[in-house]
C-alpha cells in the first residue's frame, strides 16, 4: 500500500474530525432531544454515588445546564452559606468536594416555605441531603447551579 | 457481590458512566498499540514531553474560550510538536531529551500561568487537577467528545493494523528497513502524528501527567512473560483494556481519581507479572 496515500488519507480524516469541532452547537442540540428522548427517571437521585462520580455529574450540569434543567433532582453534600454583596441576600448551598477534596462545586438550593437563618439552618460544615427542581442563571462567563422548592433535611446515606 | 451489581447498575443508567466505559476502551486500547512502537524505539519519554505540550495548548483554549472546542488547537499543537520531536535532525545543537525537557517543562508552566492569569471557569484547581491528573475528566465528557474519541482511536487503531508489517520493520531496524526500500520517512510521520493524537487522546482518560503510564506500563508488563512482537501487542492491548475497565469501575465505586485509579491497576499487573516471571525462570 502507497504511504503517501494513507498520509493523505489520515491528515483528511484528521482535518475533517477538528473541522467537525468547530459545529458543537448544533450537535448538542441534537443531543439534548435524543437525552429527551431517553426515559428518564423522575428524580435525579445522586446519594448513592461517590465523591467523584458526583463531582462529574456536577461538572456536567455546569457544563450542559439546559439538559438539567426543571429535572428534580437529590443530592447529599456539604452545607455552606455566603451574602450576596450587593443585594445583601443570603445565599446557601449544598457543596460537593471531588475525591481528593482539592476542588468543589457548589449547587445554591431556595427553600420552599419561610425559614430564618440561623435557627432553621445546620451549622456550616455539616453533611445534608437537599432535593429540589434544578434551574440556573449566568453571571458573566459563571453558570450557577440552583435547586428551586428545595426540601433540606439531615444527611441520608443511601447505597 | 450483588452490592457491587446493584451500584454498577445503578450508575450505567448515567450517561457520563456509560461514555466513561466507552471511551476508555477505545483510547486504551489505541494507547497500548502504539505503545509497544514507541517503547521497542526507546520513545518513551517523548510521551510525557507531548502530553506536557497539550496540557498548554488546553490551556491555551480554555484562555481563548473555546474549551468546548479544544480539540481544534490540542490535536494541531500537540502533533506539530510530535512532527518535530520525532522528525527533526539528529545532528542539531540541542540534544533531543534536552529539547523535550524544555518544551514538556516550558509548555506545563506557560500552560498554568494563562490558566492562572486569564482565568475563565473561576475553578482553577480543578480545572487544572482534572486536566493534570485526569481525577474526572473522563467522567465529564459530553457525546461528541465520545464521538471524537472513539473515531480517532478506530482511524488509529486501523492504522496500525494495516501498517503492522512496516511499523513492525520501522521499530526493529530501521537502517534494515530504509535500505530494503520502505519509505521509513512517512511511516515514521504516520507515528509522529498518531502519538500525539493519542497522547490528547490518553489526556482525557488518564490527565496529561499520567498519559505515559497509559503507553509504557501495558508494553513493559508484556515483555515481562511474551517475547514476539505479535505476542506483546496483543497482550498489552489486552491488558490496557481490562485496567482502564477495572480503574474507571473502581473508581466509581469507590469515590477514587479515575486517571490515578487506573495507574494504580496497571501498576499492580506490573507486579504481578513481574513476580510470574522471576517465578518462571526459576522453575
Amino acid at each position: 500500500m502507497n504511504l503517501k496515500r494513507i498520509i493523505k488519507a489520515s491528515a483528511a480524516a484528521l482535518l475533517c474530525m477538528t473541522a467537525a469541532c468547530a459545529k458543537p452547537v448544533e450537535k448538542k442540540e441534537s443531543v439534548s432531544s435524543e437525552a429527551a428522548e431517553e426515559k428518564e427517571p423522575d428524580i435525579l437521585d445522586l446519594t448513592f454515588m461517590s465523591s467523584t462520580a458526583v463531582y462529574s455529574e456536577v461538572l456536567n450540569m455546569m457544563t450542559s445546564p439546559e439538559q438539567y434543567r426543571f429535572r428534580k433532582m437529590k443530592i447529599n453534600g456539604i452545607f455552606g452559606y455566603r451574602t450576596n454583596e450587593e443585594t445583601g441576600k443570603m445565599i446557601f448551598g449544598c457543596v460537593i468536594l471531588d475525591a481528593t477534596q482539592c476542588c468543589e462545586q457548589g449547587i445554591e438550593f431556595i427553600r420552599s416555605g419561610d425559614y430564618t437563618f440561623p435557627d432553621d439552618y445546620p451549622e456550616p460544615g455539616e453533611m445534608i441531603t437537599v432535593e429540589g427542581t434544578f434551574d440556573y442563571y449566568t453571571d458573566g462567563n459563571l453558570v450557577n447551579l440552583q435547586l428551586k422548592d428545595a426540601v433540606m433535611s439531615p444527611y441520608e446515606e443511601n447505597g | 457481590m450483588g452490592w457491587i451489581i446493584e451500584q454498577l447498575a445503578k450508575y450505567l443508567s448515567f450517561p457520563f458512566v456509560r461514555y466513561a466505559l466507552i471511551t476508555g476502551v477505545f483510547i486504551s486500547l489505541c494507547s497500548s498499540l502504539y505503545g509497544v512502537v514507541l517503547v521497542m524505539k526507546r520513545y518513551s519519554f517523548i510521551g510525557d514531553g507531548l502530553s506536557h505540550v497539550a496540557f498548554g495548548a488546553m490551556a491555551l483554549a480554555s484562555v481563548l474560550g473555546i474549551l468546548e472546542q479544544k480539540m481544534i488547537v490540542i490535536l494541531p499543537v500537540t502533533i506539530a510538536a510530535a512532527v518535530f520531536l520525532l522528525r527533526r535532525p539528529q545532528n542539531t545543537k540541542m540534544a533531543g531529551d534536552a529539547l523535550i525537557a524544555v518544551m514538556s517543562v516550558g509548555a506545563l508552566a506557560a500552560g498554568y500561568l494563562m490558566m492562572n492569569v486569564f482565568n475563565t471557569s473561576g475553578n482553577v484547581s480543578g480545572d487544572v487537577c482534572t486536566s493534570l491528573f485526569g481525577s474526572t475528566s473522563i467522567l465529564t465528557l459530553n457525546s461528541f467528545d465520545v464521538t471524537m474519541c472513539v473515531v480517532l482511536s478506530i482511524i488509529a487503531s486501523l492504522l496500525f493494523v494495516v501498517l503492522y508489517n512496516k511499523i513492525f520493520a520501522v521499530t526493529f531496524d530501521e537502517n534494515y528497513a530504509k535500505a530494503s526500500g520502505l519509505n521509513t520517512d512517512a511511516c515514521n510521520l504516520i507515528i509522529a502524528v498518531i502519538t500525539a493524537v493519542i497522547i490528547v487522546l490518553g489526556m482525557n482518560l488518564v490527565g496529561s501527567l499520567l498519559t505515559s503510564a497509559l503507553i509504557v506500563f501495558p508494553v513493559l508488563t508484556s515483555l515481562q512473560l511474551f517475547q514476539s512482537f505479535r505476542s506483546v501487542t496483543v497482550c498489552s492491548a489486552v491488558l490496557s483494556v481490562i485496567c482502564s475497565l477495572c480503574g474507571i469501575l473502581f473508581s466509581i465505586l469507590a469515590g477514587t481519581p479515575v486517571g490515578s485509579t487506573i495507574v494504580a491497576a496497571e501498576i499492580a499487573v506490573f507486579i504481578i507479572f513481574y513476580v510470574a516471571a522471576l517465578i518462571r525462570r526459576r522453575a
